[in-house]
């Protein structure tokens, strides 16, 4: 399986997809950590990919959606972003309409 | 890469456009930049964003800069 094939299962299987290092829980970058609390403060569930524990997603992603940084935040299988502007959306009510 | 190469880099890359960087930790990887620049004009937040991380990307993909917060406007609503 190629990694655009698990990285298209991953996003087939769950509406939002934040590749980040480490977890929601023990966040590895203040980027990271700054997405998923973000998510967490808008009680979204969403699936978390630690790219840190698979190098080939940790590089896939980036070619995926042509996006060179971590984190990446996908919803219904589209990249939004990474934390700023995850951030911007927050405040502008955005991101909550989004996730709805 | 010292604040002053990016904030030539972006210069060159958004001539006609007004640019600001600042080096968010001091140690020159972690970087906050604004650009007003009517490249952007019509270009969604992520193309915006995108557009100005490519010019970047050698950096970017060696780490050289770690982490790049964007923020853009078009120069009218600067």
């Amino acid at each position: 399986m190629s990694v655009k094939d698990r990285i298209d299962k991953i996003l087939e299987e769950n509406k939002v997809v934040l590749f980040m290092k480490g977890s929601p829980e023990a966040p590895m970058c203040g980027f990271s950590a700054r997405a998923s609390a973000i998510l967490n403060e808008l009680n979204t569930t969403f699936h978390s990919v630690d790219v840190l524990m698979d190098q080939e997603i940790r590089e896939g992603i980036k070619e995926y959606g042509n996006w060179p940084t971590i984190p990446q935040l996908y919803v219904n299988k589209e990249l939004l972003g990474g934390s700023d502007i995850m951030m911007e959306m927050f405040e502008t009510g955005e991101l909550k309409e989004v996730l709805e | 890469m010292t604040p002053q190469e990016v904030k030539e880099r972006l210069q060159n890359a958004y001539s006609d456009g007004y640019v600001d960087v600042t080096d968010l930790t001091g140690g020159e990887d972690h970087y906050s930049v604004y650009i007003a620049s009517n490249v952007f004009q019509g270009m969604s937040r992520i193309q915006r964003h995108k557009h100005v991380m490519n010019v970047f990307a050698e950096e970017l993909k060696t780490g050289e800069v770690h982490a790049l917060t964007i923020r853009t406007d078009t120069k009218e609503n600067r």
